[in-house]
């Protein structure tokens, strides 16, 4: 009889030890389990702080070059919408209200960061890039496209995953891209027989598969790298667009993005209206102070102020050749205007 | 006998257990304050992070900069760009809701500390927004040259940021 309550309470106890000791192991695999969570928010959190840090700052400098190795497997999206744009990394929001261009997403690779000023006449803001450099981007040289070519460690940072190639041969490119693990490929021409059949064939045997939706081609339809008209040309659609300078022809390449592009070039022409407003005004202020040939000169400011206005305002010359060519024209005589205040001893204005 | 044995295994047992939870209570309670605590720093230091973003953003402004004789600087604000920003972000909607996109809720002030004309002596709120269920507050300054290109002459201005947040 005691044999076997002492077996039945020898149960008990070991029931009891299994019991509270999966309840203490539970506690701490919750709490083990919620820290891993948190510092993984905590890390996509740095991480995003960084890189808009690291835009932020490249605001202010011109010729300014950043990067971020190894960042590892992240999932990384940028976005441009009416009344929001910045990016997702992992699941960290970020907003960045200025203009900048990246790709629509991206899984791995290094990040470089690079910044060009947007200067037609006067300065507008420095247009900011972020690209990985599993976004490979091939540039087809050509003489409209020689520009790129002759200055990319300039126009784009050195260790951004871009080459120019002289010409269009699928198997050699083919071949090369073999040894490399990218996610995306732009090709960047002004010919018209290059297809995304073709860039299909190129990443066929390229490391990891890439997505037709990641195969893009961005075509120069104009002189030069200045301004004009390009085009987006993905599997299922070709959008045409325009840039008014150079610094978004690049905005183009490393978005590869119409809806994006299209997005970051209407805040661009929306922050435009601003800063006229504001050298307009100035001009009107400087007019009724100066001499009567500083007057002259601050009005023909003021003229040319309100037809850029009114194209910002429009945005008419985004989608329109001749406006676009007008609107630049226009923007390139302030530069004779601010000359002749110096020549006349007047406060310059831009 | 047997019984009275028992009666000490269970509460044994019971102690045991009461035990058991007072540690894993008292950890617990340690930890969410812990974490709590940790949270709130962490939140401060991002909130601080994210005004020295602004006030980056702010030097970059090319609404504001100086230009003179071709030469851009950024700690020089031009005296009369200041002026027609401010009234442009009080009168216009849209580029209101973009500096607030820009600015959060903020208040942004250029107090002219030196200027040869005592009437220059003021302080410009450039841009103010808000936010009625703010708790906290964080400030910053940072000097600045401003040019007047009516005078032709500098000013010194201290700039007052005050970023508020939840």
């Amino acid at each position: 009889m005691k044999t076997k309550r002492s077996q039945v309470e020898f149960g008990i106890n070991w029931i009891f030890v299994i019991v509270a000791g999966g309840l203490i192991l539970l506690f701490f695999i919750t709490i083990a389990l919620s820290q891993r969570k948190q510092s993984d928010i905590e890390i996509s959190g740095v991480m995003s702080d960084a890189i808009s840090q690291s835009l932020v700052t490249g605001l202010i400098s011109e010729r300014y070059y950043n990067e971020f190795q190894r960042l590892g497997s992240f999932n990384f999206q940028s976005i441009c919408v009416n009344d929001f744009s910045g990016f997702f990394f992992n699941n960290a929001k970020k907003e960045l209200n200025f203009i900048f261009f990246a790709p629509p997403s991206s899984k791995f690779g290094d990040a470089v960061i690079w910044g060009l000023k947007w200067k037609i006449s006067y300065s507008l803001t420095n247009v900011l890039y972020l690209l990985f450099t599993g976004n490979k981007i091939i540039i087809v040289n050509s003489s409209k496209l020689s520009f790129l070519c002759d200055n990319l460690n300039v126009v784009f940072h050195p260790k951004a995953n871009v080459q120019c190639v002289n010409s269009f041969d699928v198997s050699s490119l083919k071949s090369d891209l073999s040894k490399e693990i990218i996610d995306s490929l732009t090709v960047v021409t002004d010919r018209n027989d290059i297809t995304i059949d073709n860039l299909k064939e190129i990443v066929s045997t390229s490391k990891k598969k890439v997505p037709v939706n990641h195969l893009k081609i961005i075509k120069l339809n104009a002189k030069g790298t200045d301004y004009g008209k390009l085009s987006f040309i993905s599997s299922s659609e070709e959008k045409e667009f325009t840039f008014s300078h150079y610094s978004e022809f690049i905005g183009a390449i490393v978005s590869s993005d119409y809806d994006f592009y299209e997005c970051m070039i209407k805040k661009r022409s929306k922050l435009n209206l601003i800063v006229t407003k504001i050298y307009m005004d100035k001009s009107l202020n400087l007019s009724s102070y100066g001499s009567t040939s500083c007057s002259s000169v601050y009005n023909n400011f003021i003229i040319q102020f309100k037809a850029i206005s009114e194209y910002d305002i429009s945005q008419s010359y985004l989608t329109d050749l001749s406006k676009l060519e007008d609107y630049v024209n226009k923007h390139k005589s302030l530069e004779n205007f601010n000359k002749q205040l110096i020549w006349y001893n007047c406060e310059i204005l831009i | 006998m047997t019984n009275k044995k028992a009666q000490i295994h269970i509460l044994e047992s019971v102690g045991v257990i009461i035990f058991f939870s007072i540690i894993a209570i008292f950890f617990f309670i340690f930890y969410v304050r812990y974490q709590s605590q940790e949270t709130q720093n962490q939140k401060e230091e991002n909130m601080y992070k994210l005004l020295m973003e602004k006030v980056k953003a702010l030097r970059s402004l090319e609404e504001l900069k100086c230009t003179i004789l071709g030469v851009e600087g950024i700690t020089c604000i031009d005296y009369m760009k200041l002026l027609i920003l401010r009234d442009i972000i009080n009168t216009n909607e849209f580029a209101k809701s973009y500096y607030a996109q820009f600015f959060g809720s903020s208040e942004i002030i250029f107090e002219i500390v030196y200027a040869p004309y005592p009437d220059k002596i003021q302080n410009i709120t450039l841009f103010k927004q808000d936010d009625a269920n703010y708790k906290n507050q964080l400030l910053f300054y940072q000097p600045f040259t401003v040019y007047d290109a009516n005078t032709k002459k500098y000013y010194f201005a201290m700039m007052k940021f005050i970023y508020k947040y939840n």
